[in-house]
């Protein structure tokens, strides 16, 4: 009997033994919207995350499809980190609801809103309709294309971890002011090169790149679209060629998931323009491969098109 | 007579002498008391200076009419219903939704044929009509429940009837990846059953799922349960679903007074090829009672797939069908002379549908479908198994004005063979549809 006993004990013990360590080197399970969120949980989480990224630097984030796989991902994640400000309202919602997971609900530990504390552009400042197309009403979500938003979005994520994971907050910690430090610098460099275009004029297709000219100082607030996400009139794009014309603007942004056919239509109106395709996340392009490279493309594809079009 | 007169004149003068002095020292008080307000000013304006540091009003002012120009500056070029500037907070009234979603859905299809007004539960009346103008509330009960409520009124011969399409109660975070629904909803059998009308990537309901299910889905009261399994190779979700089983399809009345529920099961996978391309791909099946008599059982068999490939809103691929298998046991029937139980012949039918649409354009997608439907029970006179099909093909252009918004035209031939009956065993229709699909408010995202 007391040999009995003492086999079951030997039992529970052993099996504590090995389990207890496989819940102490367990990683984190985070998932990510967008490519750039990927990479700075990535850099933040370390060998201590394993994370998941949704889409592609290839996909716009604003129309995805609610694939069921995305369930089974949200249902194992500790960590669901978002762009935010409706960003990814159309899919989001749908499967976080629909994902059994509570831990990654709004208001949860686990629910990383990357928004909170950044400095957000392009509020309405009328009451908006859908007559306007889809805008947001919340601000521009694209707010990652600036780094210094990038480190606040780091610290938004590194706080998520430290929240799910507090045994190795210090380990964020130092990855975190890593990261920033990478960053900052990163940023002081490219604000160097960038110096001699501060004030240039750019023409956008998509009202995505206002962060990147807010930081880098330049103008992109004419937008080729009429209306966000919906196509636009020949009546409106011959204006933007008058506009663009008058104001000597010979650059015209988009990215890679656009349908380039419009911008392509104003820059054959408008003598000496370019059009120029940008990464705007990780994987946006085969060499965009860290933030850091996105960042650097975009910026000189943008310098390189100034001199061209001088 | 001169001491009073005396006296008189001294308390008279008296009086003035006082009222002299009084006069005099009020006079002298005034200076006093504007000190003493001087004073007090003094040191309220002391107070002041304490509270309030000194700015340089100037710089200030410089530094405002600076950050203005900055702003226009930055500004420059923008329509003004966004600011690409930081603004100071603003109460964003747009984002006012009183903590739920509500959305209304009209739904107005036209539906033509080439023969005469039919008037039959097709709904096609040779009109244009308000098929169903939908309303709906959801949200987040509490932490625990969700709540979705859509009531939905229909334009049944000039006559509009409001009911409710669904009220149910979700407990989406139940353990072990389960959520359990109650109360009444569009059952989750097939691939349509769960999209409402408006939604659905065609515009008349497939014969299949007419003939079977109801022009509109099967809805009833009672509770759903659902599993996600957890493995990642294949996504693989399990419903299982029990509800009062009294009426059947999407009928307007409480139905027969009877206590056999409906059951019913639908199995779903996923699986993701890579590049945007994915499957999805299910087996249904419903056990139903129609009448009161427990012998009398239907049996709903099907399977169901959807393949679809997308490029954001800029392309997409779709490719869609159901296959469905109904059989219906009636009870044994006993010879009034002989005494002598008879079994009945089971009702058999089947029929599927195959429809493939391309997007070809933000704006612009074209569909084509293809419907079947057989009955194996009609015989001829002679009892010999009777050839009958309904076979309808429909090609159909969308205009997709934005994600709350569409526009459908729609041509259909359909060809009827019934052998069983003595006329009209061969009839070919041309039908045309229009249909417009305006949805105001927030609407749900679509599942896969």
């Amino acid at each position: 009997m007391i040999r009995l006993n003492l086999r079951k004990y030997l039992f529970i013990i052993s099996f504590c033994l090995i389990l207890f360590p496989a819940f102490l080197g367990a990683k984190v399970s985070v998932v990510t919207t967008i490519t750039d969120l990927k990479y700075i949980a990535e850099q933040i989480g370390g060998e201590r995350a394993d994370v998941y990224g949704m889409i592609r630097g290839i996909d716009d984030p604003h129309f995805v499809m609610t694939r069921p796989d995305f369930l089974v991902k949200l249902n194992d994640a500790d960590v669901l980190c978002v762009v935010g400000l409706d960003l990814e309202v159309g899919w989001i919602p749908a499967i976080q609801q629909q994902s059994r997971n509570v831990k990654i609900q709004k208001g949860q530990p686990g629910y990383c809103d990357t928004s909170f504390g950044v400095k957000i552009l392009g509020e309405p400042t009328v009451m908006m309709d859908r007559s306007m197309g889809d805008m947001h009403i919340y601000g521009n979500p694209h707010f990652w294309n600036d780094p210094i938003n990038v480190i606040q979005m780091a610290l938004n994520i590194k706080n998520a971890l430290t929240r799910v994971d507090a045994m190795n907050a210090d380990y964020y910690e130092t990855n975190f002011q890593a990261f920033k430090k990478k960053i900052f610098a990163l940023t002081k460099e490219e604000m160097k090169k960038m110096e001699p275009y501060f004030g240039l004029k750019v023409a956008v297709f998509h009202d995505q790149f206002v962060y990147l000219a807010s930081r880098f100082k330049f103008n992109a607030n004419l937008t080729i679209e009429e209306r966000p996400g919906v196509p636009p009139s020949v009546r409106y794009m011959d204006q933007v060629v008058s506009y663009m014309i008058a104001e000597k603007i010979k650059i015209i942004l988009l990215g890679p998931y656009h349908n380039p056919k419009y911008a392509e239509y104003v820059s054959s109106k408008v003598p000496g323009s370019v059009v120029v395709v940008l990464p705007v996340s990780v994987g946006g392009s085969p060499e965009a491969t860290t933030y850091e490279e996105a960042l650097k493309i975009s910026l000189q594809k943008i310098r390189d098109a100034a001199d061209k079009t001088k | 007579m001169l001491v009073p007169f005396v006296k008189k004149i001294l308390r008279v003068g008296g009086i003035l002498s006082l009222a002299l002095a009084s006069f005099y020292l009020f006079g002298q008080n005034i200076p006093i008391e504007t000190k003493s307000e001087d004073l007090t000013q003094k040191s309220k304006s002391k107070t002041n200076s304490v509270e309030v540091p000194s700015t340089n009003w100037e710089e200030e002012l410089d530094k405002e009419i600076a950050e203005q120009e900055s702003k226009e500056k930055s500004s420059q070029g923008s329509r003004g219903t966004t600011s690409p500037v930081q603004q100071r907070n603003q109460v964003n009234r747009s984002a006012q939704n009183l903590m739920m979603d509500a959305s209304v859905a009209l739904d107005i299809v036209g539906a033509w044929d080439n023969k005469k007004p039919r008037g039959t539960s097709e709904r096609i009346n040779n009109k244009l009509d308000v098929r169903t103008a939908e309303f709906g509330f959801s949200g987040a009960v509490d932490q625990w429940l969700r709540g979705n409520f859509l009531a939905a009124a229909h334009g049944e011969d000039g006559k509009y009837f409001f009911e409710v399409h669904e009220a149910w109660v979700q407990l989406p975070f139940l353990p072990f990846n389960t959520s359990l629904k109650v109360g009444q909803m569009f059952i989750d059998i097939g691939r349509l059953n769960k999209i409402h009308s408006h939604d659905r990537a065609f515009t008349m309901t497939p014969l299949v799922h007419e003939k079977f299910i109801g022009w509109e889905s099967a809805m009833d009261t009672g509770a759903e349960f659902s599993i996600l399994f957890p493995w990642t190779a294949i996504t693989q979700e399990l419903v299982i679903g029990v509800t009062n089983g009294k009426k059947w399809g999407h009928a307007h009345t409480e139905g027969e007074a009877k206590n056999n529920p409906m059951s019913y099961f639908h199995l779903k996978h996923f699986y993701y090829f890579g590049n945007n391309w994915g499957t999805q791909f299910g087996a249904s099946g419903v056990r139903f009672e129609p009448t009161t008599n427990w012998r009398n059982q239907r049996y709903l068999y099907g399977l169901d797939g959807i393949l679809r490939w997308n490029r954001s809103n800029l392309r997409e691929v779709m490719f869609l069908s159901e296959f469905w298998y109904q059989q219906e046991l009636f009870p044994d029937t006993i010879d009034t002379s002989t005494y002598i139980s008879k079994k009945t012949p089971s009702q058999d039918k089947w029929g599927y549908y195959v429809f493939a649409d391309y997007k070809f354009h933000q704006l612009w997608s074209v569909g084509f479908r293809y419907d079947y439907l057989t009955d194996k029970s009609l015989v001829n006179k002679d009892g010999s198994p009777a050839k009958n099909a309904i076979e309808a093909q429909s090609l159909q252009l969308t205009f997709h004005s934005s994600e709350f918004g569409k526009i459908r035209g729609s041509f259909e031939r359909r060809y009827i063979q019934d052998f069983s009956k003595d006329d009209l065993q061969e009839v070919r229709e041309y039908r045309m549809y229009i249909q417009m699909v305006a949805i105001l408010g927030s609407h749900p995202a679509h599942s896969y």
